[in-house]
């Protein structure tokens, strides 16, 4: 459980410590960026709890999903068209199924363990 | 997740990572660039001393208003008439719609005669306006141009080949500036070394400067026109 935590903390301290900034311009690309990170996490998550995780998918996905959200993004900068809201739209949808399953699932695991002490 | 195995937790705990990183150069790169104060001490204490001043002034002006309040609630019907009488005709002074005397110094506008011939006469409406702003700047009470009293709201525009001032056209030169100041020896010897008589100068124009004792300035002669003001409700920063 602390491996996270712990890479969360080295992730924290490279931003620090590297004190890279990008231009104002750009921000809306790394937002979208981190949203479709976000997005791949968590459906992991969720995938690796209904035993259905596939770690290709998982890396591939995550990768994926990020270029794809800065193109489309970039596409819409460059019509003129707030294209990004789509890919915020998306991801917000799945984020939160993505969030509600894990939720259901720990319940149930709750519900499981619950049980069993009854049982005994 | 006890059953994940090490792969998949590195897995998911790069991209927490990754995640991480992003966070953080996002919340990075919104940083404002830090604005550096360069003053030194003796400017810091200047500022210091302008802002003390500021602070007399709005706490005498707070005072008189505190005494006009306190005549208005401590006494009779008959002088809270009085009071509120007495603070209108203040106000109507200070906003420039009556006649006032008082020391001050009067600058004459004369056409000067130069190797092109007599110039037209024109003056600039953005001439008027230098002149006024050094005049404030240098201390002046109340200003009149002409017949025209300058009061806050006081516009000065060229309308075709005139100037107007209050929505009424001025005269042409010879005109008169008459203001009165606190300290009009001071005035005087700023506006005597000002940069306005130069730039008048260069169009044709000299300004003669008196002190002579006593001036008095017309009122104010239009309404005030407050339709579009209106009372802010909510409290500016150190109201309370």
């Amino acid at each position: 459980m602390w491996l996270p935590f712990l890479f969360l903390l080295i992730g924290l301290a490279l931003g620090f410590l590297t004190n890279l900034s990008i231009p104002d311009y750009y921000s809306n690309y790394l937002s979208i960026a981190i949203l479709a990170a976000f997005d791949t996490l968590l459906g992991g998550i969720r995938a690796h709890f209904e035993k259905k995780f596939n770690q290709h998918v998982f890396i591939s996905g995550f990768f994926f999903n990020i270029v794809c959200a800065v193109i489309l993004t970039f596409i819409g900068d460059q019509l003129g068209v707030d294209l990004y809201l789509a890919a915020v739209f998306a991801f917000g949808l799945r984020i939160f199924q993505n969030i509600a399953g894990i939720r259901r699932f720990l319940f149930d695991l709750r519900q499981e363990k619950i049980q069993k002490k009854m049982r005994k | 997740m006890n059953d994940m195995s090490k792969a998949n937790k590195l897995l998911f705990s790069l991209a927490i990572a990754i995640i991480g990183f992003m966070i953080v150069l996002y919340f990075n790169s919104h940083d404002d660039i830090e604005v550096r104060d360069t003053r030194d001490a003796w400017e810091i204490r200047s500022q210091l001393q302008i802002e003390q001043q500021r602070q007399q002034a709005l706490q005498a002006e707070l005072n008189v208003l505190i005494e006009a309040r306190f005549d208005y609630v401590s006494s009779s019907e008959q002088q809270q008439l009085s009071t509120l009488v007495n603070s209108v005709d203040h106000l109507k002074e200070e906003a420039g719609m009556t006649v006032r005397r008082g020391a001050g110094i009067s600058i004459e506008l004369l056409l000067e005669r130069s190797e092109a011939g007599i110039p037209d006469g024109r003056i600039m409406a953005e001439l008027i306006q230098r002149l006024l702003n050094e005049l404030n700047a240098y201390g002046a009470e109340a200003i009149a141009v002409g017949n025209e009293r300058l009061v806050t709201h006081t516009a000065i525009r060229e309308v075709g080949d005139q100037i107007y001032m209050n929505q009424r056209p001025l005269a042409k030169p010879p005109l008169t500036i008459k203001v009165i100041a606190n300290d009009p020896e001071r005035l005087l010897n700023y506006m005597e070394v000002s940069p306005s008589k130069n730039e008048f100068a260069l169009h044709g124009l000299s300004l003669i400067i008196d002190s002579d004792g006593e001036v008095e300035l017309p009122a104010f002669q239009d309404q005030y026109k407050l339709d579009l003001l209106s009372v802010i409700e909510e409290n500016g920063a150190g109201d309370e």
